[in-house]
C-alpha cells in the first residue's frame, strides 16, 4: 500500500493547479478551526452564538473534501495498494491505471448527473438553509458537484499524463 | 449477491485504483448491476457521509500532530522514552514501544506514529544489532496502538456512527493501550535477553538525573493528553472543541515555547494536514456507501440470521466477527474497514447486548491488527517506505507482534470490564 503510485506526471500548470487546491482546503481547514475557536470562547463568556458555528463547519467539511479528492489525483497522493500493480509490466501498469482513472472518471460522471439534477431542484424551488442565515441551499450543496468536476477533470489530465512521452534531460 | 461489491471491489484495487475511489465504483456498479436504488440517492449518501460535527475533531488533531512533529518534539519524546527504559536490556527496542505509547496518547493516526518514530527509531535498533526487518516490525507494531490510545481518529469514527460518547470511547482506549503497549515491552525484553542485545549504555540517557531533564524537556507535549483527557472528563467541551484546543495548544508550544518552528513554516503544515484530511475522507465518503449498498443487499439480516441459527452468545459473536475482520483486514484500508462495517455490525452487537464501548474497543483492536497484517497492512509500508527495509523481512518479524495482539483481543473480548472499568468510572452513561 502506498500513497499513490507512479502514473505519468501531470503538466506544471495543473500541478500548480493541484497545489492551489490543497491550499484552499487548508485555508478552509483553518477558518473551520477558527468558527470551532470562537464558539468556545463566545460560550464560556455567556454568549450564544447560533447553531451556524455547528452548522457551517460541518459544511465546510463537505466541501474540504471533495474540492481536495481531484488535486491527490494529480499529486498521486491517494492511498492505493500498488503492490498488485508492481508486478505487471510497464505497459500493462499503463493500460491497469488507465482503465482505473478512465472507470472513476465515468461513474464520477454518473454521481455529478445525480448531484446537478438535486442543485436544479433546489434552485427551481428557492429553498434556503435557515440554521445558515437563509443562504440557498445550492449553494451548501455545491461542494459535491464542484469536487467532482475538478476530480473528473484532474482524471482526464491523468490519463494524458500517463501516455505523453516523457522528455529525457540533459 | 452479497459478493458481488467485494469482488469489484477487489478487482479494482487490483488494477491501482485508489482505495477511496474503488470503494465509490464499487458501491455504483453494485447499485446499478442490481438495479437497487436510484442514482440520485448517491450524492446524498456522499454527502451526509462526511457532515457530522464530530468528524471534524480528526482534521484538528492531524493539525496538532503535525504541528509537533514539524517541530521536531518527536526527539523529546524519543529521548525520554530511552532515560525511561534503555537500560533494560534491549533498551533501544524498550525505548520505541514507549516512545510510540508516548506520541499515540499526542495524535490519533498509527501510521503517522510509526513514520515518525521509525527513521530514528530503526536506525537506532540497527546500530545495536537488531535484525533490521525485526527492528521495522516492532515500530510498525507499536505505532498501531496509536488507534487504542486516546486520542484516536478511529474511535471518532466509530463514536460519530454510532452516538456513543467519544470521551468514553478515549477512556475505555486508555487499559488496554497500556496493556499493549506492556505486552509488547515484555515481548522485547524477553527476545533480547534469549539473544544477547545489548543495554542502552550511552551515559546521556543514565540515571535519575537524566530522567528527571528529559520529562523536563517533554513537559508540555505530556501535558497535550492529560488537556484531552481533563476536556472529556470535566464534560464543558466536545471532542471537536478539545482537539481545537489541541491544535492551537500544540501550534503555541512549537511557536513561541519551544520555538521549534517559524511562522512560514505553518503554511506546509496545514497542507500537509489538508491532504490527509482529504485522503481519510475521500474513503470514509466511499465505505459510507458501500455500507449502504451492503444493507440494500440485506447484509444485517443475513448476519443476524447466522447468529439465530448457531445460538451464538456475544463472546461467540466478538470472535465470529474478529475472525471475519482478520480476513477482510489483509485486503482492505483500516478507516474503510471500520466505516464499512460499524453500521452493520455495532447494531447487531447491541442487540446481543453488548456495550456499543466494549463493541467499538473490540472493533479497534481487530483495526490494529489489520494495520500490520500482510499483504495490505499499512504500517508495514509506512516503515518499508521510511526505512527501504524490504517488505519480505517485515513481514517475517511481524507474526509474533499478530499473535500477542490476538491474544490481547480475546481477553478483551472475555473480560469486558478492561475496556469498560475506567469509563464507567470517571464517565458513567447517562
Amino acid at each position: 500500500m502506498d500513497q499513490g503510485h507512479d502514473g505519468g506526471r501531470a503538466p506544471a500548470a495543473v500541478r500548480w493547479i493541484a497545489r492551489a487546491e490543497v491550499a484552499l482546503v487548508g485555508s478552509i481547514l483553518i477558518v473551520s478551526l477558527l468558527i470551532t475557536l470562537y464558539a468556545i470562547i463566545a460560550r464560556n463568556l455567556g454568549h450564544s452564538t447560533g447553531d451556524w458555528t455547528l452548522k457551517l463547519p460541518e459544511v465546510m467539511l463537505v466541501w474540504m473534501t471533495f474540492l481536495g479528492m481531484g488535486a491527490l489525483v494529480t499529486e498521486h497522493g491517494h492511498v492505493a495498494a500498488d503492490m498488485f500493480l508492481m508486478r505487471f509490466s510497464p505497459r500493462w501498469q499503463r493500460i491497469a491505471l488507465t482503465a482505473s482513472a478512465t472507470i472513476t472518471a465515468a461513474v464520477l460522471a454518473l454521481i455529478l448527473v445525480g448531484a446537478i439534477s438535486i442543485l436544479r431542484q433546489q434552485i427551481d424551488i428557492g429553498a434556503t438553509d435557515e440554521e445558515l442565515f437563509d443562504i440557498p441551499t445550492a449553494i451548501v450543496l455545491a461542494g459535491l458537484p464542484l469536487g467532482l468536476g475538478i476530480t473528473i477533470l484532474h482524471l482526464l489530465v491523468e490519463i494524458y499524463a500517463i501516455w505523453r512521452p516523457v522528455k529525457a534531460r540533459p | 449477491m452479497i459478493a458481488v461489491p467485494f469482488l469489484i471491489l477487489v478487482a479494482l484495487i487490483v488494477i491501482g485504483m485508489p482505495i477511496g475511489f474503488a470503494l465509490i465504483v464499487a458501491s455504483v456498479a453494485t447499485l446499478y448491476l442490481l438495479g437497487l436504488a436510484p442514482i440520485t440517492f448517491i450524492p446524498d449518501v456522499l454527502d451526509d457521509s462526511v457532515q457530522h460535527f464530530t468528524l471534524l475533531a480528526i482534521p484538528f488533531f492531524l493539525l496538532a500532530a503535525e504541528l509537533l512533529s514539524a517541530g521536531g518534539l518527536i526527539d523529546r519524546i524519543f529521548d525520554l522514552a530511552r532515560a525511561l527504559v534503555g537500560r533494560l536490556r534491549g533498551g533501544m527496542g524498550a525505548a520505541c514501544v514507549i516512545a510510540t505509547g508516548i506520541f499515540a496518547g499526542v495524535q490519533g493516526s498509527s501510521a503517522a506514529d510509526a513514520a515518525a518514530i521509525g527513521k530514528i527509531g530503526v536506525s537506532g535498533m540497527t546500530k545495536q544489532g537488531y535484525r533490521p526487518g525485526f527492528a521495522a516490525a516492532l515500530i510498525a507494531a507499536s505505532g498501531a496502538t496509536a488507534i487504542l490510545i486516546p486520542p484516536s481518529i478511529a474511535m471518532l469514527i466509530y463514536a460519530s456512527m454510532v452516538n456513543v460518547s467519544v470521551g468514553r470511547m478515549f477512556f475505555a482506549g486508555i487499559v488496554p493501550g497500556i496493556l499493549n503497549v506492556l505486552a509488547f515491552l515484555l515481548y522485547v525484553v524477553w527476545r533480547a535477553e534469549k539473544l544477547g542485545w545489548k543495554r542502552d549504555d550511552d551515559p546521556v540517557y543514565a540515571g535519575m538525573a537524566a530522567k528527571f531533564n528529559m520529562a523536563v524537556r517533554a513537559f508540555w507535549v505530556l501535558m497535550l493528553p492529560v488537556f484531552v483527557l481533563y476536556g472529556f472528563y470535566s464534560g464543558d467541551l466536545t471532542a471537536t472543541e478539545i482537539s481545537t484546543a489541541c491544535a492551537i495548544y500544540s501550534a503555541v508550544v512549537a511557536l513561541w515555547v519551544y520555538r521549534s518552528i517559524r511562522f512560514r513554516d505553518l503554511w506546509p503544515v496545514i497542507n500537509q494536514t489538508a491532504r490527509t484530511t482529504i485522503n481519510i475522507f475521500t474513503i470514509i465518503a466511499g465505505a459510507v456507501l458501500l455500507s449502504k449498498v451492503l444493507t440494500f443487499l440485506n447484509a444485517p439480516q443475513l448476519i443476524f440470521g447466522f447468529i439465530e441459527d448457531y445460538h451464538l452468545n456475544s463472546w461467540q459473536f466478538l470472535i465470529a466477527v474478529s475472525a471475519v475482520m482478520f480476513i477482510l483486514g489483509m485486503f482492505m484500508e483500516a478507516v474503510a474497514l471500520n466505516v464499512m462495517t460499524t453500521p452493520i455490525l455495532a447494531p447487531i452487537a447491541m442487540k446481543l447486548g453488548i456495550d456499543p464501548v466494549h463493541y467499538g474497543i473490540v472493533l479497534i483492536f481487530n483495526i490494529e491488527i489489520a494495520l500490520i497484517t500482510p499483504p495490505v497492512g499499512l504500517n508495514l509500508f509506512v516503515l518499508a517506505g521510511a526505512t527501504k527495509i524490504p517488505l519480505g523481512q517485515i513481514f517475517r518479524e511481524v507474526l509474533p507482534f499478530v499473535i500477542i495482539l490476538i491474544l490481547l483481543l480475546m481477553l478483551v473480548i472475555l473480560l469486558p470490564q478492561i475496556s469498560l472499568w475506567l469509563p464507567d468510572r470517571l464517565l458513567p452513561a447517562t
